[in-house]
Order: structure tokens, then sequence, then C-alpha cells
């Protein structure tokens, strides 16, 4: 029998009671990760990340594939939130347009369901700064596990 | 080119970032990843977000490799298919350039785990920007 995700408990549990630490991971916990807010009939998650300099560059700017990881925890934890355990989720394909550098600091990703089939959640996401300007959109495909 | 770890970064660092071999004729890069453990997700393998991130470095050091001196890139657009759980461990990655222009540069990467197996495969382009301090 497959154990549950603990992100997946986590999000279980969360009652848009307000800001929710995640340290159900380490790379969440690392990139200072919150749940806001989570509408599960939706699909619609809103995530907050404070990467620090440690998730950077050479250049001060964050690394593309940290805005990659921030993306792809909000879609991924959106079509999470939609599954029942012993479901699971697997990004299959992501895609990202970078559209301005981020610096370390806040940044609110906000990420929804455009449609679901019985194998497959379709999802898109934004990422803005602390100063709501945006930084990236997203879209992936998430593949529904069986357990 | 001297890109390693320490010239990628704190993010090059983490993902233990060591460039193994630069093939300019063939325009193409091979580097090696040891990700720490902090960049595991809930499911106990590396999270996308990580997996992209390695793709992304290969597909960098392609791009500066045939890029002419004083200028730099920045990653524009970057799609990734996972192929496979990425379990713990070391990885190998190979970035191509598939085209150089004066503005523009388009890549691919592929990314192996430490027993040959694909792992994720990514596109990307690339602008092609003057090069800052440091960058």
């Amino acid at each position: 029998m497959s154990v549950l995700n603990p992100d997946q408990e986590l999000l279980q549990r969360f009652g848009n009671e307000g800001p929710m630490p995640i340290d159900t991971n380490p790379l969440a916990a690392a990139l200072g990760a919150e749940l806001l807010q989570l509408d599960r009939a939706a699909g619609r998650i809103e995530m907050r990340f404070t990467p620090t300099s440690d998730f950077g560059q050479a250049d001060g700017s964050l690394h593309a594939g940290t805005i990659a990881s921030m993306l792809d925890f909000a879609m991924g934890f959106s079509a999470l939130a939609a599954v029942q355990h012993p479901q699971s989720i697997a990004t299959a394909t992501f895609n990202l347009a970078c559209h301005a550098p981020a610096r370390p600091g806040p940044h609110v990703a906000l990420a929804w369901a455009e449609g679901r089939n019985p194998t497959q959640f379709f999802t898109s996401a934004t990422l803005r700064d602390e100063n709501s300007a945006l930084v990236a959109t997203a879209t992936a495909t998430q593949v529904i596990l069986r357990g | 080119m001297s890109l390693d770890g320490s010239a990628a970064g704190a993010m090059g660092i983490a993902l233990g970032t060591r460039v193994v071999r630069v093939d300019a004729e063939r325009r193409e890069v091979e580097i090696e990843f040891m990700p720490g453990s902090q960049f595991l997700q809930g499911a106990g393998v590396v999270q996308g977000g990580a997996v992209a991130a390695m793709l992304d470095v290969a597909m960098v050091c392609a791009a500066l490799a045939v890029i002419p001196d004083g200028k730099s890139v920045v990653t524009s657009t970057l799609n990734v298919s996972y192929l496979r759980a990425a379990r713990h461990g070391r990885f190998r990655a190979i970035g191509t350039v598939e085209r150089s222009g004066r503005t523009l540069v388009f890549a691919r990467a592929r990314l192996e785990d430490a027993h040959g197996e694909p792992v994720a495969s990514g596109s990307s382009s690339l602008p092609v920007v003057e090069r800052k301090g440091g960058g």
C-alpha cells in the first residue's frame, strides 16, 4: 500500500485559516514556501515563496530553475489537492516563460486548473514579485498516478 | 570556458555542478550534477524545478560556449518533458546549441541519471545580452 505523500496530507488539512508554512519537504522549506489560499473545487491555489540569494546566479538574479521550482510547486499542489490518496500526481510536461529578471525576496505564485480528464490535469500559473510585477508564467500537465 | 559551480552562483554550487566537457565543434557541453537533499520534494524525489535547473544550466553553458566574448545569455523560455522520477543521486546533462543567431540562441538538453537512464529532456530560447559584471 502506498504511503501518503506529506505534501498531500498538508493540503488535505489546510482550511484557509491563513498562511501555512510548508515544511513537509526540503525544497519548499528552503524556498520559504507558504500556503495562502486553496480552492480545491476550482483547482486554484495561491502560494508565497521567499527565496534567498542561495537560489541565485552569479549576477544575483534568481536562477531560472528556482523560478521553475516555485511555479512547479504551485501547479503540482493545485493538482495534488484535487486527488484523494492513494491517487497522486506527477508533472509530465512543464513550459516556462520568463518575463523579467527575478531577485531574491517574496514572490506569489497563483496556479489554477485549466481542465482535467481521467488521466491528466492541465494547469497554468503566474509568478509575481513583491511589487506585483509579473516575473514568469507557466503551463504544465500532470499525470494522475493510481497508487 | 571555466564555468563550474561557483561561476554559476549559489544555485550552481548547491546543485553540485561540474563541467565535464565542452565540444565547441559540436556545440555541445556535458555537465555533471550532484544535487543536495534540499532539492527533494514530498515524494522523496528531486523536485521538477531542480530538474529544470539542471537542464537550464546545460543549455546556458552550451549557449555561452558559442556566443561572442563580452556577451551573455538569459533564459527566456524553457520547456521540459519529465521522462521518469529523478531519484536522488548523480546526474549528467548534455546541452546542445541548435541555432545561434545575433539576438537569440536555441538550445536543447537531456538529463540522465547515474545509470544512464533518461530522466528529462528540455529546450529553451536564450536572448543574447551584453555581459554584466560577474554574470
